[in-house]
């Protein structure tokens, strides 16, 4: 974001010196505005009434040109290098980042391979300078480079000029976002009520078993009382009167454990 | 009021406001009755920092206001301002403070008062009224100017806005409150409900931000509203990192701690039934202690040895269960639930599972007391000679005693 905050100035430069210009003239501003280093949107340029009326002048190359550096690569340069003028170094370097602009719209991991074949660069180490120096430093790129997978894992990476039909999967891809938040904030309603269900279910189910624990001691209690009263009778001894009381005066003390 | 046309920029540090509120409140609470409706006003001061048409205002303190004079008692004031500058030498003092809905005419002359200060004093109002539809601070910063008002140069306040700026220690205490969880629902459901409730109105307001730029794209679409394409280029550039934790790296490490997470969860749960069950199988054993006296055995004998072996399953399959996690489980793993295959018979390990193992454990209790009340049936059973049964009671009684103590006490 804080490249198109960059870039904004540079932006509103440009048009206003393409309103300002008509015809040949027009080819040098196109020319500065495709070589300079921080310029990476052309759409607004692209929409000056200035430049559309150059279509089908003998200028029209130029029109070619600053379309090419909108939407195209440099391989499409290459296959089309007849019908457009010659590009100067910086040209050259630009098309290129926006070579790594556009694969990176396609794949979050770009391998090395494809790199080093789009941008034409024959090994690891150039493909990995020019990355660092012209795309990350720059900020149009921000990333991670794995030399052991061969791979260039894109984390971020500038907008390019969109074509009109992208607005159409952009909207597509909104939409299917805005669903699947949606889908999860009633998971998380539904978890959040399972979790109240759940600890109540939990707490009532204690609260029951302690209840019959409660109620099986009571009824101990009570049984044993009537069971001891009950086995004096049925063993009365001629000589164990101590016995006897000593038996008699146990249960007042023994109530107690079980209280 | 008049907007303020100073071009003075105020930045206000959360400090001020909870100091005030913090006055407001104690004061509030402080008086009698304590429901008093028209809550009396605090005063004070406010210091901070003023660097070229930068106002920063990092903190305040209290003053006491003398209603009979309608001043602010200016000794005190003096005495507080060199304390503060002894620890903050770069705080001036900047304004003062007050709680209210609005800023009164009697205030003018405090102001004023202040005035041979700070030749511009700032005047932050709180309004202790919080309004719960009112998604701003009730909080509005005034200055004075002087306008001429009836051809007589006046006074008057103007409002001015200003903006909220943290330091790093008041950005962790603000965020502490804000996630304060009620301290005594300490069960696992209400921490967990607090939590996804967090969660929840988080992506709610993500939610909301998505569709807005969908609206907006699509008005963009119909062409009600021009193209503006360095928005598109950054709407596009947001898009692209989408599918944000999609790769299937991210997707075999989040399984493996899920994993990981749910038999730690299992195996503790299995070691707290395990030693309760050895609690049980102890009580069953002294129970069965008392049985050696007495002839049928068998009962509780059968009931100990059931005991055991399910004491002797468990700690198996929790054994069975360390082992794997040792040795990194090479279970397989389900992609689609996240669980180990082959696991659908074995329960999830929720809220849900701690019940059978409670039931275990409070049944358990009551067990051993039947158990106990067993013994004294069969304590006076057949087979007996009355003098060996008498014999056989008192001990048992005794023995029956000392178990009804150590169930009790353990």
């Amino acid at each position: 974001m804080d490249i198109e905050q960059k870039q904004e100035e540079i932006i509103d430069h440009f048009v206003n010196q393409a309103s300002n210009f008509k015809g040949s003239s027009l080819a040098t501003v196109i020319g500065e505005a495709t070589s300079h280093p921080s310029l990476f949107a052309f759409s607004e340029i692209l929409s000056v009434p200035n430049v559309i009326e150059l279509q089908g002048t003998e200028h029209s190359i130029y029109l070619d040109l600053l379309r090419m550096f909108a939407h195209g690569t440099w391989s499409e340069y290459k296959r089309n290098a007849s019908d457009l003028p010659q590009l100067t170094p910086d040209q050259v370097l630009k098309l290129k980042q926006l070579t790594v602009l556009t694969l990176a719209e396609a794949n979050k991991v770009l391998l090395y391979d494809v790199l080093m074949q789009e941008l034409d660069v024959i090994n690891v180490r150039e493909l990995e300078d020019f990355l660092i120096n012209e795309c990350m430093y720059v900020g149009i790129v921000r990333g991670k480079l794995d030399q052991l997978r061969r791979c260039f894992q894109v984390q971020f990476a500038a907008g390019r000029d969109l074509r009109p039909e992208q607005l159409g999967s952009m909207i597509h891809t909104l939409s299917n976002w805005l669903s699947t938040s949606d889908n999860l904030l009633i998971t998380i309603q539904d978890k959040i009520k399972w979790a109240d269900t759940t600890s109540e279910l939990d707490k009532k189910h204690k609260k029951e078993a302690e209840e019959r624990m409660e109620e099986v001691k009571k009824t101990l209690s009570l049984k044993a009382d009537v069971d001891f009263r009950g086995h004096e009778e049925m063993f009365p001894e001629p000589g164990g009167v101590m016995d006897y009381d000593e038996d008699r005066s146990r249960p007042k003390r023994r109530r107690h454990p079980l209280g | 009021m008049a907007s303020s046309s100073s071009g003075l920029t105020f930045k206000l540090h959360p400090l001020v406001i909870v100091n005030i509120s913090d006055h407001h409140t104690r004061v509030k609470s402080q008086s009698q009755p304590p429901t008093n409706s028209p809550a009396p006003r605090v005063f004070g001061c406010v210091i901070g920092v003023q660097r070229a048409r930068t106002v920063e205002i990092f903190n305040s303190f209290e003053l006491l206001y003398d209603p009979s004079t309608r001043s602010l008692d200016r000794s005190f004031l003096e005495k507080k301002q060199e304390l503060y500058k002894k620890v903050f030498p770069n705080f001036y003092i900047l304004g003062w403070y007050s709680t209210g809905a609005d800023a009164e005419e009697s205030d003018m002359h405090i102001h004023k008062a202040l005035m041979d200060i700070n030749e511009n004093p700032v005047y932050v109002i709180l309004n202790p009224l919080i309004n719960h539809t009112q998604k701003d601070l009730p909080v509005t910063i005034y200055e004075s100017e002087m306008h001429v008002i009836d051809g007589i140069p006046q006074l008057i306040f103007v409002h001015s806005s200003y903006t909220i700026e943290t330091v790093e220690a008041e950005r962790i205490s603000v965020d502490h409150v804000a996630h304060l969880k009620p301290s005594d629902g300490g069960s696992a459901a209400t921490q967990l409900a607090a939590h996804l409730t967090g969660i929840h109105s988080a992506i709610k307001m993500l939610n909301s931000k998505i569709r807005v730029l969908h609206h907006y794209l699509n008005a963009m679409q119909k062409g009600e509203i021009p193209y503006e394409n360095s928005l598109l280029r950054q709407v596009s550039s947001l898009l692209r990192r989408l599918p944000a934790i999609e790769s299937e790296k991210f997707q075999d490490e989040f399984l493996m701690e899920y994993n990981d997470t749910l038999l730690i969860s299992y195996l503790a749960m299995f070691t707290d039934c395990s030693s309760t069950m050895n609690d049980l199988v102890d009580k069953i054993n002294i129970a069965s202690n008392a049985e050696l006296h007495l002839e049928s055995e068998t009962v509780v004998n059968a009931q100990m040895a059931k005991g055991g072996a399910l004491f002797d399953k468990l700690d198996h399959f929790r054994s069975r269960k360390l082992d794997q996690w040792r040795c990194g489980y090479g279970v397989k793993h389900d992609t689609t639930s996240g669980l180990p295959v082959g696991s659908s018979s074995e329960p999830q390990p929720n809220l849900v599972l701690f019940d059978p193992f409670l039931d275990l454990f409070v049944g358990g209790r009551v067990w051993v007391v039947a158990a106990a009340s067993k013994l004294a049936e069969t304590g006076d059973g057949a087979n007996q000679t009355p003098d060996k049964s008498i014999f056989n009671r008192r001990q048992f009684l005794v023995s029956f005693k000392t178990i009804m103590q150590k169930i009790k006490t353990s």
